[in-house]
């Protein structure tokens, strides 16, 4: 594909694949070795910019075909507290083969008198932290650097702000990024439109990681082309209702609408017709349907 | 260590959210899924082969298929004039589905025996030769996705297969029976009684918890009037919408056809079969909360509006694949009658001839 000595990153769905050693040939003459790189996913290939060296290419498998989320270094994602173990620990379900585990004190100003006190059923907006150490998986050797996570390995979710470049607000203040969501619907929805909903509109796919939350009241801002991602449906949404979602990469969005002092059944009644908007929005793929989908829903 | 026991996720847990935000949409009036109280999700019927015998029913989500077949067996010997009538229920499981759904699976079972064996199909007019020839029908119904209220899914599926299905024509000499192939004499309707229906109704709250809301909200209002709605923090607002979300006129009662997370959401389940007639043939109510005879009758009543519509769409889909089946025949004959050299233009009467042969031969 690429010209030999081309320097590229890939992303995640790819894998270089390990070759023999070359081995000398009787003529004398070296023969010019070439990469292979192993597709894990069925789907389309995405080049795109590198996020710190804008001359280089990077290559990604942006959809995964599988339902089940794997869990990836520094991803946004919604986990519902399963179990409390050893009053130090919580199992929370992010949707992966195995339950990941969250420290009580790891949230923003949290110690061990003042921390979150949660339960069974909670939901807490979090991220996966990287691993601390390397693994041997099939004698293939995985550094820290690598983005994807081998899925027989323990997964830790982290609610602290400052690792991934986001400003600390303590959990007590109101204005962190992660941390518990109070009501709301929880809606289960595919792991392609998630990260769909998550992309900015006209923006690169690579700052999606940068937003986390977007709050309802967000305005229309404009973009080029006849597609666009999910988000605008999001930024449609916030012209007509207040609400606050949290997207998470591991297919769970959280929606809630907010009250008006006028009218006490409007949380319910927002939070019902923005969730059932945003799951019936799926096949969406361009501004006119998003449109018309809005439209139905809060006519205007 | 490369492989680590997966840790058993307490379900209870997982939908603890949805349930609380369910609850919240009942008291404002609403369903989750923006339902009407008395509407069930769409329904569709559908006959997938040109056999006769089996159909599939899919109401939302929730999809089960249903398969009726018809033998000629001996009789038990303590009741020589009764021939044999069962149903099954099976479920294709997910690994999300509870370790105890087999439990579930053999309770929609015997409730579909008790409601049909002896009510709907008499076993008395199966038999062919008291002692020595009786039919014996068997209805199977498997669960291909469960999203919910399965119960009532099944049973649709088995009343429109036995409303369905076709036994061979009988000729009875002495003690010979001769049993007609489908090309010979037309296949026979089984002796139906009525068609009863169930619709599954999921009470909302418990009334007591209700009344004991209503009287609290009110002795508070009357002790301390609030000065002005409560704004800041999240947990001040989410505090503030609790109280300020009472229950109200508008709060839903009883809804049908409840969904996976209303069934778990709701205080009890009450389960109404009733026939064309407009007659109630089944009242089964689940373990939970206690409810008074409004509720009941409230139930009643819808059940009643839902039967006629549901046995219109039944009949329906019967007429249409009846119509489909004549189609795959008359494309029969065209491809016979061109293979054979026969003439496009033909009498009537020869024409009519021909397909009414073949149209034996295809039943």
């Amino acid at each position: 594909m690429t010209q030999p000595g081309a320097v590229v990153a890939i992303g995640g769905g790819l894998r270089l694949l390990a070759q023999p050693a070359p081995t000398p040939t009787a003529d004398g003459a070296s023969q010019a070795l070439t990469d292979v790189f192993l597709s894990e996913y069925c789907a389309s290939l995405q080049r795109s910019s590198h996020h710190l060296h804008t001359h280089v290419p990077r290559y990604t498998v942006p959809t995964p075909a599988s339902r089940r989320y794997i869990p990836r270094a520094g991803d946004p994602v919604l986990a519902i507290i399963a179990r409390k173990v050893s009053q130090h620990y919580y199992y929370c379900y992010i949707g992966g083969s195995a339950l990941a585990y969250m420290d009580a004190l790891a949230f923003d100003g949290a110690t061990k008198v003042s921390r979150p006190r949660l339960v069974e059923g909670d939901v807490v907006y979090c991220y996966v932290k990287p691993r601390a150490g390397s693994s041997y998986v099939g004698g293939v050797h995985r550094s820290v650097a690598s983005e994807v996570f081998d899925t027989t390995g323990e997964v830790e979710v982290s609610c602290t702000a400052a690792e991934v470049g986001l400003p600390p607000k303590d959990w007590t203040s109101g204005e962190a990024a992660f941390g518990p969501l109070q009501g709301g619907r929880v809606l289960h929805l595919s792991l392609a439109y998630v990260r769909r909903l998550i992309t900015p509109v006209g923006s690169s796919p690579d700052k999606a990681s940068a937003q986390q939350r977007k709050h309802g009241h967000t305005e229309g801002e404009g973009g080029y082309g006849d597609e666009v991602p999910a988000s605008y449906l999001l930024q449609l949404l916030g012209c007509r209702v207040p609400f606050e979602v949290a997207v998470g990469l591991n297919g769970l969005v959280w929606v809630r609408g907010l009250s008006s002092e006028a009218d006490t059944t409007a949380a319910a009644r927002r939070t019902v017709a923005v969730s059932s908007c945003i799951s019936e929005a799926q096949y969406d793929v361009t501004r006119a349907e998003m449109e018309a989908r809005v439209e139905v829903y809060f006519p205007s | 260590m490369l492989y680590r026991t997966a840790v058993p996720v307490p379900a209870d847990a997982l939908v603890q959210r949805n349930l609380e935000f369910t609850r919240t949409a009942w008291k404002a009036g609403l369903r989750p899924d923006q339902r009407e109280a008395n509407q069930l999700r769409v329904v569709e019927m559908d006959f997938p082969l040109l056999s006769r015998d089996v159909v599939q029913v899919k109401c939302g989500n929730t999809v089960a298929t249903a398969t009726v077949s018809c033998d000629l067996v001996e009789p038990s010997p303590y009741r020589p004039k009764h021939g044999f009538f069962e149903v099954h229920a099976r479920q294709l499981l997910h690994e999300r589905d509870p370790l105890d759904q087999f439990k579930e699976i053999k309770r929609i079972s015997m409730y579909l025996t008790r409601l049909l064996s002896s009510s709907v199909l008499e076993t008395e007019g199966l038999c062919v030769i008291p002692g020595r020839r009786v039919w014996s029908i068997d209805a199977e119904v498997i669960i291909v996705n469960n999203d919910g209220n399965v119960q009532d899914v099944a049973q649709w599926a088995v009343m429109a297969a036995l409303q369905h299905v076709r036994r061979p024509e009988l000729t009875i000499r002495g003690e010979d029976v001769i049993v007609h192939p489908p090309h010979e004499r037309d296949p026979v309707p089984l002796p139906l009684h009525h068609t009863p229906l169930s619709f599954t109704f999921a009470v909302c709250a418990n009334p007591q918890e209700v009344q004991l809301a209503v009287r609290a909200a009110t002795l508070r209002r009357a002790q301390a009037p609030r000065a002005g709605a409560s704004s800041g923090a999240n947990a001040d607002e989410g505090d503030g919408e609790a109280k300020d979300l009472g229950w109200s006129s508008n709060a839903l009662q009883v809804v049908v056809d409840p969904s996976l997370e209303e069934a778990a959401a709701a205080a009890c389940t009450v389960s109404v079969a009733v026939n064309g007639e407009g007659h109630v043939c089944s009242l089964e109510k689940a373990d939970g909360c206690d409810v008074s005879i409004a509720y009941l009758e409230q139930c009643m009543k819808a059940a009643t509006k839902l039967t006629q519509a549901l046995l219109t769409q039944m009949k329906e889909s019967m007429e249409a694949h009846n119509a489909k089946r004549k189609e795959a025949v008359r494309s029969q004959f065209l491809w016979a009658q061109q293979r054979h050299g026969i003439q496009a233009i033909a009498t009537p009467g020869d024409e009519g001839e021909h397909a009414s042969k073949k149209a034996k031969t295809e039943e």
